[in-house]
This record gives C-alpha cells, structure tokens and sequence, in this order.
C-alpha cells in the first residue's frame, strides 16, 4: 500500500517538475531580456529540479534518497547565488552600455 | 570563526564528503578531513562572513520549521504566478524594486537573498547589507511599495527568528 502511495507521489512529482522545465523552456525563448529569462529559467533551477530530485521517494532506495536530498540542498544553496550572479553582470553591463 | 566553529565545519563537511561516498573507509575519511579543512581555511580567507548572529541557538532552531515551511509556501506561490507569467497568462510589469533592509549582519543578509533568491518571481539583482538595501528584480513592479512590504513581512514571519 505504502509503495503504490509513493509510486503516485513519485510520478506526480515527477510530473510537475517536467512540466515546469518545459514551461521554463518556452519562457526563456519567449521572453526578451536577460532579467525576464531568468524568472523563467528560475523555474526550471528552482522548483523544477526539486521536484524531479524528490521523485526519488518513488525508488524507496536510501542511498538514491539520501543523494537527492544532499543534491536539493545544494541545490537550494546554489540556484539563487547562480541568478544573482547572472543578474548582476546584467545590470552592470546595461550600465556600460548607457555609459557608451 | 573561532576554533570550535571551524571544527563544526570541517565536521560536517566531512560528513556530507562521505555521505556522497556512502563510504566509511579510513582513507575516505581521512581525504574528506584534508578537503574540509583546505575548503574551511580558504572561504575563511576569501571573505570571512563575520559574527553570527548573538540570539541563542535553541531559539534560532525553533525557528526553523517556520523558515522552511514558509520559504515552501512562497516558492510554490511564486511558482505559480511565474509559470502563469511565462505562458503569458497572467499581464504584469516587470521591473527593479529597491528593498530596505534592517540593520543585520552578514549571515543574515546572505539568507535572506537566498531565500528571496529561491523563489522564481524575484531574483536579486543586488544585495548592501553596510548601506541596507536590496536591490530585486520582480515579474510585477507595478506597486513598488506592496513589493518591499510583502518582503519585510515575510521577514519578520519567516526568518528573523533563525536569522535576526
């Protein structure tokens, strides 16, 4: 009983997180400018990976848990830090750009 | 960082090393202590992230679901309006708001932009922990104001307590 409720959880997490990276996808083509991006593409590093890392409840395996976990903090930790940078050479390079 | 926290550090660095080995093979333990401290000593030296901050542990922990549960809840909001964002469901104007941040260290600066950072609705373009301010690119700038006291809400609710 426990193994199908974790099968479903599993698959539906799964579910979301593709979803969400395709949707990120299109943001990414549609949007224009690198700011708009990278909302979208925070979908896809964000929520998207965490939802297909914790999937992995699906495989009742403790290593593969226990990985996926390590990865969803690392994750959490990095994700943000790598948008920032990125946001932050935008704006400088906006600014160089009016300076020329 | 003092002795002990430096220890703290290369403890649990050395414990996450051989948990991505599941390996308790002396010489495994042995490398993961060598690549703690040599990680440990040179963040030390990169930027030092100053004192952390003086409230006491054990209020700071019962702090933590708070943090968690609510970071949960507004990176799903926030996924939700960017997903809407991005299939050009829901109209917005995008745009750079400045958000005034209370006096805190460091530490608590760091966490805030990551947990702002976290959700896809607002990435942080800037974060002047000395002059006070964060500077957050969001999907809806339209009401500037609603923006920086939605932000200053949710850090009394969420992390003052584990972070002040």
């Amino acid at each position: 009983m426990i193994s199908v409720v974790l099968d479903v959880i599993g698959a539906a997490l799964l579910l979301v997180g593709l979803t969400l990276m395709t949707i990120s996808l299109y943001g990414v083509l549609r949007l224009p400018d690198t700011f708009s991006q990278l909302h979208a593409q925070g979908l896809a590093t964000g929520p998207g990976v965490l939802a297909v890392l914790a999937s992995s409840v699906a495989t009742e395996n403790a290593a593969i848990i226990t990985f996926a976990v390590l990865a969803i903090v690392f994750v959490t930790l990095t994700s943000p830090v790598s948008g920032h940078a990125i946001a932050r050479s935008a704006r400088h390079r906006g600014r160089r750009r009016q300076v020329e | 960082m003092t002795r002990t926290s430096a220890l703290m550090r290369v403890v649990a660095l050395t414990a996450i090393y051989l948990l991505v080995l599941t390996s308790l093979h002396p010489g495994d333990i042995l490398t993961g202590v060598v690549l703690s401290g040599i990680f440990v000593a040179a963040a030390r030296r990169i930027r030092p992230l100053g004192p952390s901050p003086a409230a006491p542990w054990f209020r700071r922990l019962v702090g933590v679901p708070a943090l968690v549960g609510g970071t949960l809840v507004d990176v799903a909001v926030s996924t939700w309006r960017t997903a809407l964002w991005c299939l050009n469901l829901r109209r917005t104007r995008p745009g750079l708001v400045t958000v005034p941040i209370p006096a805190c260290g460091a530490p608590s600066a760091a966490a805030w932009g990551v947990r702002v950072g976290i959700t896809p609705d607002t990435v942080v373009v800037d974060l002047d922990e000395e002059r006070g301010r964060m500077l957050l690119h969001v999907i809806d700038a339209r009401d500037p104001d609603a923006v920086r006291a939605e932000q200053l809400r949710s850090y009394e609710r969420r992390q003052r307590r584990v972070f002040p």
